[in-house]
């Protein structure tokens, strides 16, 4: 969502990100990957995750989910998905959010903190060679799954996407020395 | 349509940051494992 973030703003909707991760764990991740927006944390999924019913009991985290909340304080358009692939194309909440018809916003660029990055971390380095793994990974199985091969198609024009958005950061793919989240 | 649950959570720089102070537009939540 973060390469279509002025897409959004200009149609009347901001932007931001729920999950179980800590504070430092937040502050890391936006300034890795510079996003636009704020991470907000919910640990315990008390306040957010678990009111707009995305919780994930076994493994204690959210569900991937999109929900549009629109100025009238009600949900405009939810997706709640089973697993990370499982979920909306940036354009079709694009479409969801065009369809409000809503005033431009604006979204001020978040307030950075101080980072403390999960253990597992991932070094923004290595992402590219991890997406072609995956993306290689899902052809792989499409031509042993013939159920699968639809699902294998969505799956390799997202991981091509990431592959380009990671191409034009200022920090992905050859652009910088190895960068350390630590 | 149904309300929106309202809630305040600390960004990523630790300021508090509630539902209820963004309705002057829409709000796309974007939920998400983290913790990878």
């Amino acid at each position: 969502m973060a390469q279509q973030h002025h897409l959004f703003t200009a149609a009347g909707a901001r932007l931001i990100g729920i999950s179980v991760d800590s504070v430092g764990q937040n502050a890391a991740m936006v300034d890795k990957l510079g996003l636009p927006f704020p991470l907000l944390s919910d640990p315990g999924g008390e306040q957010a995750i678990k009111a707009y019913d995305c919780w994930n009991a076994e493994p204690q985290i959210a569900h991937p989910a999109v929900e549009i909340v629109a100025p009238t304080g009600t949900v405009a358009f939810r997706q709640v998905g089973s697993d990370f692939a499982d979920r909306p194309t940036e354009d079709e909440v694009l479409i969801e959010v065009q369809r409000l018809n809503l005033p431009a916003t604006t979204q001020e660029a978040p307030h950075p903190g101080a980072a403390h990055p999960g253990e597992r971390a991932f070094d923004l380095s290595l992402l590219p060679a991890y997406l072609r793994g995956a993306k290689f990974a899902a052809t792989a199985l499409s031509m042993r799954v013939p159920e699968a091969v639809e699902q294998a198609e969505v799956l390799k024009a997202e991981y091509e996407r990431y592959l380009t958005a990671l191409q034009a950061h200022p920090r992905g793919a050859g652009n910088a020395g190895p960068e350390r989240a630590t | 349509m149904t309300d929106a649950p309202g809630f305040a959570l600390p960004d990523q720089s630790g300021a508090r940051w509630t539902l209820a102070d963004h309705l002057d537009a829409a709000t796309v939540l974007v939920f998400y494992r983290g913790d990878w």
